[in-house]
Formats: structure tokens, sequence, C-alpha cells
């Protein structure tokens, strides 16, 4: 069952993205994927994580990350851990670059939610992928 | 930098909240874009009002790197979608101008073609 984890940054829009993907439209889709979210909260992680120890949960645990994140600099990072730690079975990282627009523009969020569903749809061929942009 | 019960550090990976994996980066991307408090807390709903104002505060100390900041860090990820769509299939770019109801009907032909290659595979076994 793909389980994607909304990280702290994109909490709001993480459960946005979910409750779309539960709608009369989007439902059949969703439930056929199995594809479910969880927050933090859900699995008992510490809001104070650390990139690289988020990511190394995510596949212990074969959840997919969505994130916002916009941090690149230290060692730790999510991008130095993925470039580090990353092999060609590795589940992917949904980023989110304009999250704002998940809550402004009704457009985006239907893109989204295709998006992240078809990717899903092609589990597959997305290990290893590294950072994986929506939509 | 600090009030009562706020502490800005830096771990490492750029300030950040003490005690909390949001950064300020992750704030100034909405205080940059004019959006208020009401909607940052709607997006990072752990984040509370004293923290906010700490990372306000340390946004108007540090207006100019952080500008040059977030101008990597779109940069950043304009190049890595540049590079995503460029892989083509499944990774290409799906921003036509579809309804709902188009986008999964799109998406519903698509599982049933994996569907059906997923039945034909396993009948020939």
């Amino acid at each position: 069952m793909p389980v994607v984890l909304i990280d702290a940054n994109i909490e709001g829009q993480g459960i946005r993205i979910w409750m779309r993907m539960q709608s009369a439209e989007w439902r059949e889709l969703t439930a056929a994927l199995e594809v479910t979210f969880k927050t933090f909260q859900d699995v008992g992680l510490d809001l104070a994580t650390t990139d690289d120890a988020i990511w190394r949960f995510c596949q212990a645990q074969g959840f997919s990350l969505l994130t916002s994140n916009r941090n690149q600099d230290s060692n730790d990072s999510l991008e130095a851990t993925i470039h580090r730690e990353g092999t060609s079975t590795s589940l992917p990282v949904f980023t989110l670059p304009s999250a704002d627009r998940v809550y402004s523009d009704a457009t985006f969020i239907e893109r989204v939610v295709e998006k992240l569903l078809d990717f899903i749809l092609y589990a597959d061929n997305i290990r290893g992928a590294g950072r994986l942009y929506l939509p | 930098m600090s009030t009562n019960n706020v502490r800005i550090v830096d771990i490492g990976r750029g300030p950040q909240i003490e005690g909390h994996r949001i950064t300020v980066m992750d704030v100034f991307y909405y205080l940059h874009r004019g959006y208020d408090f009401d909607f940052i807390q709607r997006s990072m709903p752990s984040l509370t009002r004293e923290q906010f104002d700490v990372i306000v505060q340390y946004v108007n100390e540090h207006q100019e790197e952080l500008v040059e900041k977030d101008c990597r860090v779109e940069e950043f990820h304009q190049r890595g979608i540049e590079a995503q769509h460029a892989r083509g299939g499944i990774f290409a770019a799906g921003g036509e101008k579809l309804s709902t109801e188009e986008r999964v009907a799109r998406l519903k032909a698509k599982l049933n073609q994996k569907l059906m290659e997923r039945d034909g595979a396993g009948r020939s076994h």
C-alpha cells in the first residue's frame, strides 16, 4: 500500500491534497491505487527530526515523502541525503515547490493530484528517481 | 536570536526554529510572496505565533541574504523540473488545460492498460 508522508512544512497543503484525492471525482482511483497519506503525528515522528533521519525513516517504512523543502546547504539536507544514500530502488521524494498555489489555484491542485496518482500507478518506474516535482 | 521561549538556531541546514524542523527559508517563501501569518499557519499548523514573530524579526534583519537564497532555491527547483520533464514518459510535463473529468478518465485509461498488461503477463507464464 503506497503511503505518502506529509512534511511539517507542507502539512496544510498535504491534507488538502489528500482530501481532494478522496473527493467524488478522484476517490475511485485513489482507492484502486490504495494510496494513503500520513502526517508526522500519525507515524510518531518528532517535529524536530532532521532531513536525513526522515529520509531514512521513509525508506525503512516504505513511505514517500511529500515536501516543499527549501534547504540545500548542509550535509544532512534532504538533497545531500538523496545524493549520498539514494539507490536505484529508493522511494522518491515528492516536491511541491509552489505550495501556495494549492490554496489559490483550483486547476493546480487537480494537476497535483493527477501527477501524484500517475507516479504511484507507475511506482516501479519511479524508484531511484530521487526528487520528483509536482505537478 | 530569541524571545523567552523561541530561538533561531543553525545546526547546519540554515536558520531554523530550535526544536522544530521548520526553517526560516520555509516561512520566508510565503513572506516574500506577500502571505500573512494566517495563510502560513494554514500551511504549517504546527507553527505558533511566537515562532512566527521570531522568524519575522530574523527576516527583517537578514532580508537581502534571504532574497538571494530564495532566488537560488527557485533556480535549483526550476533546473530540477526541466530535467524531470526532459526525461519524457511519466516524467513529462502534464500542464494541459483539461477538466477534472478528463484527467480522471486519462488516468483510469492508464490504470486499465496497466491491469491488462499485468493480466496478459500473468497468462503468458
